[in-house]
């Protein structure tokens, strides 16, 4: 597995060193609730366009590296939205921003859940999500959505971003 | 760990039945959003009948670990005792909550993860009541290692001898093999620790098993003999979240480890999803797990053998989540929770034929925010403990 390898430790701290030093003045960036109905909206305010969603957890160890992919994939392809959404009650509403504040996110757009119970959150988004994390969602530009649990692979990612580039541009 | 003078604390202002609605106006008081705690992530708690039928509760009372007893099996519970002197941050994982287990003296035994500052670490935390849970001591860390690391989902067992047995999830393997240059080590480790003087102290840290997986809760049952079987989440190469069962004996000694799940599950993910295990009169084993492997997702009852499982079955429906279980003689109750699309049933099946047959019982059902359910037995009946926002600390009485 190569999730723990040395190599993700180095960019973690490398990561985490940089953000530090580089955050500075930057403002913190907007943590929205997300509701039962905000995937609705998600893909209201996207329409005709692909993007991706992307549920994790401040306690889901696997998704510091899916943060990492993504954070730096979105700096290659900044036009296409990705959405983040900590599944974390709205008590770790701080242990969430201080997650976040690690990664460079650029122009990605930053959820968390609200006071509904979890059941509810996921059942809105995708009744078949048991839970597991991280859990992504990839839509298309008719928004037919493709799910996959787990760390994404990077090269799967890469190549999904510059398909959807492409197809933002015409 | 070291005898240290008893303490109490008792919320006495609050009246039974008000305990959960007093925190929640407390969480509201600070604000909502930006309160420490709110209703929502405090749910998590435990419940142990006692021999004489007293049911005790270990839950979150505005932010402090604390112990309740209901004398009428659920109905009305006593004023909750304060285990810690402040309020004490717990794990925020999904499969994580404080823990109550009984000795055969009376003893009142608690476990919970206390989170450290460093994102997956927490020390397994450990408090006793001798007096009948008038008191606690102060809470004392059950681990040797001292590492900031994980050390988190604790699960606790009192054996057939009386000892402490306390399981949890613990990563120093992985670090050590980290600062090695070893290869990368595959998840994280079960580790034990055994106390024989009613937990004033406890010695170890025995290793149980490599290779589980990282935040799943740990399943432990009991035998005659004074051993124990675990069962996890493992992660068999290279990276199959599938289940696992081993043998601890309390002389820190432990048992091979056998697969007992066959779902090849294969993510690098938290499920947050752990087992549950019981053992019947025939000491056959019968346990519910999870998966949300191809074609496989959801829950699973099945009866353990070497080897493979027998009497395998699905749990509910697609949403069915968090099972547990347990037996009396050839009796068998699994209880669940199933999200509709408004409402999370409380759901569970039963057989009288020790896992052939089964019938279904609809238990309860909340709008709210939920815990995990718990089978519990008493005499002749089974109860599933069920805490919840609109019903805190509920409990339901299988028909006969």
């Amino acid at each position: 597995m190569k999730l723990f390898s040395r190599r993700s430790w180095c960019v973690a701290l490398l990561a985490g060193g940089l953000s530090v030093a580089g955050l500075g003045a930057a403002s913190a960036p907007e943590l929205r609730t997300f509701d039962a109905r905000s995937l609705a909206a998600i893909k209201q305010a996207h329409a005709g366009r692909p993007f991706l969603v992307a549920f994790w957890s401040v306690s889901c160890e696997p998704c510091r590296e899916e943060m990492m992919i993504v954070a730096d994939l979105h700096r290659r392809f900044p036009n296409v939205p990705i959405v983040l959404v900590a599944a974390d009650a709205p008590p770790h509403r701080e242990a969430v921003r201080r997650f976040l504040s690690g990664y460079t996110l650029g122009r990605i757009e930053t959820w968390q859940f609200g006071e509904e119970s979890m059941e509810r959150l996921r059942y809105a988004v995708d009744k078949s999500w048991a839970g597991e994390l991280p859990r992504s969602y990839f839509f298309n530009a008719a928004h037919e959505a493709t799910a996959h649990s787990g760390v994404v692979d990077a090269k799967w990612l890469g190549d999904w971003l510059a398909q959807a580039e492409k197809t933002a541009r015409k | 760990m070291h005898r240290l003078p008893l303490f109490t604390l008792v919320l006495a202002a609050l009246a039974p039945g008000q305990v959960a609605s007093a925190a929640e106006k407390k969480a509201h008081a600070h604000g909502g959003m930006g309160a420490d705690r709110t209703a929502q992530a405090e749910l998590g708690a435990h419940a142990a009948f006692d021999a004489r039928g007293v049911l005790w509760a270990a839950h979150k009372v505005s932010g402090h670990i604390a112990v309740s007893r209901s004398d009428d099996r659920g109905a009305s519970w006593s004023n909750p005792v304060l285990v810690t002197a402040a309020p004490a941050p717990t794990d925020t994982g999904g499969d994580a909550r404080p823990k109550i287990a009984l000795g055969p003296g009376g003893e009142i035994y608690v476990t919970w993860t206390r989170p450290l500052a460093k994102p997956y670490t927490g020390e397994i935390t450990f408090a006793r009541s001798l007096d009948g849970g008038r008191t606690f001591s102060p809470p004392a860390i059950v681990h040797r290692d001292r590492q900031e690391i994980t050390h988190r989902f604790d699960s606790i067992v009192v054996n057939a001898r009386g000892q402490v047995i306390v399981a949890w999830i613990d990563k120093r393997d992985l670090v050590a093999a980290a600062a090695a240059k070893a290869p990368a080590y595959r998840g994280a480790a079960v580790y034990f620790a055994v106390s024989d003087d009613r937990g004033a102290t406890f010695r170890g840290d025995y290793k149980l098993a490599d290779h589980s997986c990282e935040c799943c809760r740990i399943a432990l049952v009991r035998h005659d003999d004074g051993s124990v079987t675990a069962m996890w989440r493992h992660i068999f190469a290279p990276n199959i979240r599938d289940h696992a069962v081993a043998q601890l004996f309390p002389d820190g000694r432990a048992g091979p480890v056998r697969r007992v799940s066959f779902e090849d599950w294969r993510i690098d993910a938290c499920p947050h999803h752990g087992p549950s295990l019981v053992e019947d009169a025939q000491r056959r084993l019968h346990a519910v797990w999870f998966s949300a492997a191809p074609q496989q997702q959801g829950v699973h009852y099945a009866r353990l053998r070497d080897g493979g499982t027998e009497a395998h079955r699905r749990v509910g429906g697609e949403t069915a989540a968090h099972a547990d279980l347990a037996v009396l003689g050839p009796r068998v109750v699994i209880a669940w929770k199933e999200f509709d699309g408004e409402r999370t049933r409380l759901r569970a099946l039963r057989s009288n034929d020790g896992g052939e047959t089964w019938r279904e019982h609809e238990l309860g059902a909340t709008a709210g925010a939920s815990d995990q359910p718990r089978v519990l037995t008493s005499g002749d009946d089974f109860h599933v403990f069920w805490n919840t926002h609109e019903r805190p600390l509920s409990v339901s009485i299988l028909p006969p």
